[in-house]
C-alpha cells in the first residue's frame, strides 16, 4: 500500500517545482500536480505490484509531471476525472511518526548550521534563488556556493544516514 | 560546446527554477538510475520540508541586499607574481580576436549594472615570487596603486615594465589603474596583453575583466567570447562566466 499521505507531502513540493520550471509564469502547477498525482493513483490501481518501493512511485510521479507539462506546452494535455473514491490519504501512525521525526532531525540540523550556510538554504530552497543569485546577492563566487552546499548536503545526509542506521540498529535488537 | 557547468547539476537545482526541460530530464533519469542521485533527491525533498517548518529562523538569516549588485571577485592574484612570461604568439592571437570589428548590440543599464566598476584587489604581503629581486621591484611599483593614486601607479608601472616588459601582473594592474582613470582604450589593451600570458589566474583574472569592460564599453559579443572562452577553458572564472552570460542572456 502506498502511503498516499506522506509520499505527496514528501514529493509534491518538488513535482509543483519541476511544474512551475516547465509551464513558465501562468501556468496551473497546481493543477498540473494534482493530475499527476490522479495519474499515479490510477497506474497504481491498475498494477500495484509496479510501484514495489515508493522510488517507484516517486520516478512515475515526476516523470508524469514532465510529461504533462510538455503536453501542456502543446495545449494536449488531457485532464483526468476521478470516477470512484479518491485514495485513502490517512497516514498510519508509524508513516508519520517516520517523516516527522525526519523533519524534525533535519530542522534540528539547520538551525546548527553557521549562519552563511543557513542563508544558503534559505535563499536556495525557500526563495528557490539559482546559485547566481545567490552569488549576486552576497558578493560569493558561485563556485564557493557550489562546494558550500555540496559540503551542506554530505554533512546533512551522514547525519541522517548515522541516525538511520542508529534507529535501524535499536529496532532490530 | 560543452558547458563544465551543466555536468555540476544537483538535485537541489530542481526545486529553482533554473533548469532546462533537457535537464530535468537528465536528473529524473539519474534518480531513476542511480541510488545514490535517487537518495540525493530524497534528500533535498526532506530538506525542503525541514526548511520550511524552520523558515523563520532560516529567513532571518539572510541579510538584506540594498545597493548596487556586483559580481564576486576573486582573490586569485595573490599569487599574481609568482606568474611571469608572455607569450607572444598567444598575443597575437589574441589582438587577432580583436580585428575582426564585431558589431555589437548596445548593453542594457541593467548589464552594465552588473559588470564590476571598481579595481580589483592587492594584496602585497601574500605576494610570492621566485625571483625576490623581481617581486621587490614589483612591490615597490604597486606602492601607488595600494594607496589608489592611480596616475603615480600608471608612471611606476610603466618604469617596472621597462625592465620586465612581458610581467602578466604588472600588466594587469596597469590596466587596472588605466580603467580606474577612465582610459579604457589603454585598460583594454594591458588587460588584453595580460591575458594573452602564459595560463594562469592573472591571465583568466585578466579575461574577466576585460570582458566586462567590453560590456561596458558597448562590445557585448567580443564580451561573450571572452566569456565563453573563460567557460570552455575550465578556469576558475567559468562559473563567474556563466552567471554574467545569463545575465546578457536575460
Amino acid at each position: 500500500m502506498l502511503p498516499w499521505a506522506s509520499f505527496l507531502q514528501r514529493y509534491r513540493p518538488v513535482a509543483r517545482a519541476i511544474a512551475e520550471t516547465l509551464l513558465g509564469p501562468g501556468g496551473d502547477a497546481d493543477d498540473l500536480v494534482q493530475e499527476a498525482a490522479l495519474s499515479l493513483y490510477a497506474a497504481w490501481r491498475k498494477d500495484p505490484a509496479r510501484f514495489e518501493t515508493t522510488e517507484h512511485a516517486r520516478n512515475y510521479y515526476l516523470r508524469t509531471v514532465r510529461n504533462l507539462a510538455a503536453r501542456s506546452r502543446e495545449r494536449q494535455r488531457p485532464t483526468t476525472v476521478l470516477a470512484e473514491d479518491p485514495p485513502d490519504c490517512s497516514t498510519s501512525a508509524s508513516q508519520a511518526a517516520e517523516l516527522e521525526a525526519r523533519r524534525t532531525h533535519l530542522g534540528r540540523l539547520l538551525r546548527s548550521l553557521p549562519h552563511a550556510d543557513r542563508e544558503l538554504v534559505a535563499r536556495r530552497f525557500l526563495r528557490r534563488e539559482t546559485l547566481a543569485q545567490v552569488s549576486l546577492a552576497t558578493g560569493v563566487p558561485v563556485s564557493t556556493l557550489h562546494n558550500r552546499e555540496r559540503g551542506i548536503l554530505k554533512r546533512l545526509r551522514e547525519e541522517v544516514q548515522g541516525i538511520e542506521a542508529l534507529e535501524n540498529g535499536e529496532s532490530s535488537e | 560546446m560543452v558547458n563544465p557547468v551543466n555536468k555540476q547539476r544537483d538535485m537541489t537545482s530542481l526545486f529553482t527554477g533554473e533548469l532546462s526541460a533537457e535537464e530535468i530530464e537528465l536528473l529524473l533519469e539519474r534518480a531513476a538510475t542511480d541510488p545514490e542521485a535517487s537518495r540525493e533527491l530524497d534528500l533535498v525533498c526532506d530538506l525542503h520540508a525541514a526548511a520550511e517548518s524552520e523558515q523563520s529562523l532560516l529567513l532571518d538569516s539572510i541579510a538584506p541586499t540594498e545597493g548596487p549588485r556586483h559580481l564576486p571577485r576573486r582573490n586569485s592574484l595573490r599569487i599574481a607574481a609568482g606568474i611571469t612570461g608572455l607569450a607572444a604568439a598567444a598575443m597575437l592571437l589574441w589582438l587577432g580576436l580583436r580585428t575582426g570589428g564585431i558589431q555589437s548590440p548596445e548593453p542594457s543599464s541593467e548589464t552594465v549594472a552588473v559588470v564590476e566598476s571598481v579595481p580589483p584587489a592587492y594584496v602585497p604581503l601574500e605576494l610570492r615570487a621566485a625571483d625576490t629581486n623581481l617581486a621587490e621591484r614589483f612591490r615597490a611599483a604597486m606602492e601607488g596603486y595600494t594607496l589608489r593614486d592611480w596616475p603615480r601607479t600608471v608612471s611606476d608601472l610603466t618604469g617596472f615594465m621597462a625592465q620586465s616588459p612581458e610581467h602578466a601582473p604588472a600588466l594587469f594592474y596597469r590596466a587596472a589603474a588605466h580603467e580606474a582613470l577612465g582610459d579604457d582604450s589603454a585598460a583594454a589593451e594591458d588587460y588584453r596583453a595580460s591575458a594573452a600570458s602564459a595560463a594562469g589566474p592573472v591571465s583568466e583574472h585578466a579575461r574577466w575583466r576585460l570582458a566586462q569592460l567590453e560590456i561596458r564599453l558597448g562590445h557585448v559579443d567580443m564580451a561573450r567570447v571572452l566569456l565563453n572562452q573563460l567557460l570552455d577553458s575550465r578556469s576558475s572564472f567559468a562559473l563567474n562566466a556563466e552567471a554574467l552570460l545569463s545575465d546578457l542572456d536575460r
